[in-house]
C-alpha cells in the first residue's frame, strides 16, 4: 500500500479564488472572435453548441421512431420512412454525437487545464477539427432532409453496396469527414499529453480523466482510419460494381462487417471510456479523498483500449463465422471485462471512509 | 420453472432450455455483484456522510491485495461463463446425425422453405415434435436472418453460401419466425411461423401434399441440364460420377482433399474451375444464371441421394454444355 505514489493531495479547505479580470468569455466578442478562436475553451463550447444541435435531430427521428410505434399498424409513416429514420437516428447519434461528445467538449475543456498547458498542441487543428465536424454535419443533415438513407447506421453490405437506393454514398461521405474531425482530436490530445504536461507532473501523477481521454484518443487515432477505408470500399463497390463485398461477384460480406467492427467495437469504448474518467474524477472529489487503486484504474482504461481492439467479431456469433473463431473472440470478450470490473471495485472502494 | 415467469418466450426447443440456463446463470451472477456494489455504494454513502466534528478523510491509496483479489475471482468466473457459452453454442451449431433436413432460402421478403420430400413452402415450416431438425440455409440477396425466438434459432442466412443451424422442438404449437437481420423496406414484414405437430398429425399434413421429392425434382434437372452427359457412369465419361460422392473425401488436382459438402457441391456448379478434381480436365462450364438457389438444393439432394448404380443413362440427343474445343 505504501509503495503507492499519490497524485495529488486533496486540501480541506481550498483558498477562496480571486477571478482574473478577463477570461475566455469576455475577452473579445463577436462572432469573428469565435469562429475564428483556438481558444481550446471556446472551442469545446462551439463543439457543445453543436453535438447539442445533433443530438437534438437524432432525437426528433427517436421521438418519430416511437410515435410511429404508438400504433401496432404504425400509420405515421411509410415502411421506407421509418427504416430511414432509424438510420437517421443511429448514424447522427454514434458518429455525430456519442464518440466526439465527451473528448471534444470536456476533453478540449479540461485536457489543457489538467495537464497545466496553456492550450492543446496543435490549437488551429483543433479549430480545423470543428470545422471539419461541421462540415461532415451539414452532409448529414443534407442526405437525411433530401431523401434520406436506409441501410441503418452499420451499413451493412450488400444490402448497402448493391441493394439500397437511398443516398448511401453521401451518408457515408459524411462520415468520412466526421472522422476526420475524430482523428484531428486523438492526435491532438495524444500529443499534448505527451509533451505539454507540466513540469513534474509524471505519468502517473495525471489526473485519470486525462488517462482515460488519452486511452480513448489511442481509439480514436488507431480505429477511425479503418472505418473510412471500409466505407470508401463500399463506395467504389456501390460506383463500380466490384466484388469486394457481393457474392454474387465474388465479395465476401463478412469481410465488411469484419473491418465494420474493428472501428465499431472499439468506438463503444471511445464512448464509454471518457464516462468512466468522469466518474473516476467525481467519485474521489466528493469523498474527499484519493481514488483507490490509482495505477489501476489507469491500467484499466489502457486495457480497455488494447483488449477493445481484439474483440469485434463479437457482434456476429451468429453472423456465419467459424465456430472457433467465435469462441476465441468470445474468450477475448471476457477478459476485455475485468478492466471494467477493477475499475468499479475502485470506485466503491473509494467511497470506503470517504 | 422460470420458463412460467409473465413476458419471458415460449421455452419449445431444447436449445431453449439450454440457453436459457445459462441465462439465468449469468443474470444470477451479475445481478448478485451489481446488488454487492449497490448495497456497498449506498452502505458508505450513508455511513460515511459529511457530519460536523468529523475529521478528514484518512488517506487510503490502495491495495495490491484487493485488487489481485477483484481481478483474478472475476477472471474466473468469467472463465466458468465461457466454458459453459462455449459448450452450449458448441451443441447448437453441430446437428445430430439423424436430423431431418429442411432448406431455407430467404429473398427480399420472404422465407421459402423446402422439404425433402417435396414440400413447398412460404413462410411457414411445419415440423415434427421431437425430431432434431437440420436447418440449411442462404439467401438470394441481401443479409437475412432466420430468428425463432422460442426455439433461441437465430442465424444469420448469408448470400452465397449455405449456413447451418438445428433445433430439436419439445412442444407443440405454432411459434413465430422473424427475419433478425435488417434488409430493406418489407423487413419488419419478413416474418412467419414455424409450426411443431404431434407425429399423427405431422404424418397427415406430410401424405396430404406430396410433390415429387427434392432429389426427384433434381433429377430432372440434371438430365434437363445435360449434367449427365459428362457426370456418366459410362467409360467414356469425361467427369466423374457423383454416386456416393456425398461426406466423402474428394482430392483436387492441385493437391488439396476437401469434403463433399453442401457448399462443395454449390461451388461445384456455380463456379466449375475453382476446385477441380484430380485426374479430370477443367472443362465444365459454370451454370451461374442458369440454376436459381432452390434448384442448386435440388440438385444437392439428388447427389445425396445418389447410390452407386443409379446415376441415368447418359443420351446422347443433346450435346453436352463442354467448355473449350474437347469433341465428345
Amino acid at each position: 500500500m505504501s509503495t503507492l505514489v499519490a497524485p495529488f493531495r486533496p486540501q480541506a479547505v481550498e483558498p477562496p479564488l480571486q477571478a482574473p479580470e478577463a477570461n475566455y468569455l469576455n475577452v473579445a466578442f463577436g462572432l469573428k472572435s469565435w469562429l475564428l478562436t483556438t481558444d481550446h475553451k471556446r472551442i469545446a463550447l462551439l463543439y457543445l453548441i453543436s453535438v447539442t444541435l445533433m443530438f437534438f435531430v437524432g432525437g426528433a427521428a427517436a421521438v418519430l421512431i416511437r410515435l410511429n410505434l404508438l400504433t401496432p399498424t404504425g400509420g405515421l409513416v411509410s415502411a421506407d420512412t421509418y427504416n430511414k429514420l432509424f438510420s437517421a437516428h443511429g448514424i447522427i447519434m454514434v458518429f455525430f454525437f456519442l464518440v466526439p461528445v465527451v473528448p471534444t467538449v470536456l476533453g478540449n475543456f479540461f485536457l489543457p487545464l489538467m495537464i497545466g498547458a496553456r492550450d492543446l498542441a496543435f490549437p488551429r487543428l483543433n479549430l480545423l477539427s470543428w470545422y471539419v465536424y461541421v462540415a461532415g454535419a451539414v452532409v448529414i443533415l443534407w442526405v437525411i432532409f433530401s431523401g434520406g438513407v436506409d441501410t441503418g447506421w452499420t451499413f451493412y453490405t450488400p444490402f448497402s453496396s448493391k441493394a439500397s437506393h437511398t443516398s448511401v454514398i453521401p451518408a457515408m461521405l459524411a462520415i468520412v469527414i466526421g472522422g476526420f474531425s475524430s482523428i484531428f482530436t486523438g492526435l491532438n490530445f495524444v500529443v499534448t499529453t505527451h509533451r505539454l504536461r507540466a513540469p513534474g507532473l509524471t505519468w502517473f501523477r495525471l489526473p485519470l480523466f486525462v488517462w482515460s481521454l488519452y486511452a480513448t484518443s489511442i481509439i480514436l487515432l488507431l480505429a477511425t482510419p479503418v472505418l473510412a477505408m471500409t466505407l470508401v470500399q463500399v463506395a467504389i463497390a456501390r460506383v463500380w460494381g466490384i466484388g469486394i463485398f457481393d457474392p454474387a461477384l465474388g465479395g465476401e460480406p463478412l469481410l465488411f462487417q469484419h473491418l465494420f467492427w474493428f472501428y465499431s467495437h472499439p468506438a463503444v469504448y471511445i464512448m464509454i471510456l471518457p464516462g468512466m474518467g468522469i466518474v473516476s474524477e467525481i467519485i474521489p472529489c466528493f469523498s474527499r479523498k484519493n481514488i483507490f487503486g490509482y495505477t489501476f484504474v489507469a491500467f484499466a482504461s489502457i486495457g480497455i483500449a488494447v483488449l477493445g481492439f481484439l474483440v469485434w467479431a463479437h457482434h456476429r456469433f451468429v453472423a456465419g463465422q467459424s465456430v472457433y473463431s467465435a469462441m476465441i473472440f468470445s474468450l477475448l470478450s471476457y477478459l476485455v471485462a475485468v478492466p471494467s470490473a477493477i475499475k468499479v471495485f475502485n470506485w466503491t472502494a473509494t467511497l470506503y471512509k470517504g | 420453472m422460470f420458463a412460467e415467469l409473465p413476458l419471458f418466450p415460449d421455452q419449445a426447443s431444447i436449445q431453449a432450455e439450454k440457453v436459457d440456463a445459462l441465462f439465468f446463470f449469468l443474470v444470477a451472477v451479475t445481478g448478485a455483484v451489481a446488488v454487492l456494489v449497490t448495497v456497498l455504494i449506498i452502505y458508505f454513502a450513508v455511513r460515511y456522510r459529511r457530519r460536523p466534528n468529523v475529521p478528514s478523510p484518512p488517506r487510503i491509496l490502495g491495495s495490491v491485495w484487493l485488487e489481485t483479489v477483484w481481478s483474478v475471482v472475476p477472471f474466473l468466473i468469467f472463465l466458468v461463463m465461457f466454458a459453459w457459452g462455449a459448450q452450449v453454442y458448441f451443441v447448437l451449431t453441430r446437428p445430430p446425425e439423424d436430423a431431418l433436413e429442411v432448406y431455407v432460402v430467404g429473398k427480399q421478403w420472404m422465407w421459402k422453405i423446402q422439404h425433402p420430400e417435396g414440400h413447398r413452402e412460404i413462410n411457414k415450416l411445419h415440423v415434427h415434435v421431437g425430431k432434431p431438425i437440420k436447418l440449411t440455409l442462404t439467401s438470394e440477396d441481401v443479409i437475412h436472418d432466420f430468428s425463432v425466438p422460442a426455439f433461441r434459432t437465430k442465424i444469420d442466412v448469408l448470400p452465397g453460401r449455405y449456413v447451418h443451424t438445428w433445433f430439436r422442438a419439445t412442444k407443440p404449437g405454432r411459434y413465430h419466425l422473424f427475419c433478425a437481420q435488417y434488409c430493406g423496406t418489407n423487413h419488419a414484414g419478413m416474418t412467419g411461423s414455424v409450426v411443431v405437430m404431434e407425429p399423427a398429425e405431422y404424418e397427415q399434413w406430410l401424405n396430404s401434399r406430396a410433390e415429387g421429392s427434392l432429389a426427384l425434382e433434381g433429377r430432372k434437372l440434371f438430365l434437363k441440364l445435360q449434367c449427365v452427359s459428362c457426370h456418366s457412369a459410362d467409360s467414356r465419361a469425361r467427369a466423374p460420377v457423383l454416386e456416393n460422392l456425398f461426406g466423402r473425401p474428394v482430392h483436387l488436382r492441385d493437391g488439396r482433399t476437401v469434403t463433399a459438402d453442401e457448399g462443395y457441391i454449390r461451388e461445384s456448379i456455380l463456379k466449375p474451375q475453382a476446385k477441380v478434381v484430380a485426374g479430370w480436365e477443367p472443362i465444365m462450364p459454370t451454370f451461374e444464371g442458369q440454376v436459381d438457389e432452390e434448384d442448386l438444393i435440388k440438385l444437392i439432394e439428388y447427389v445425396k441421394s445418389l447410390r452407386p448404380g443409379q446415376t441415368p443413362v447418359r443420351t446422347e440427343e443433346a450435346a453436352p454444355p463442354v467448355q473449350g474445343t474437347i469433341s465428345p
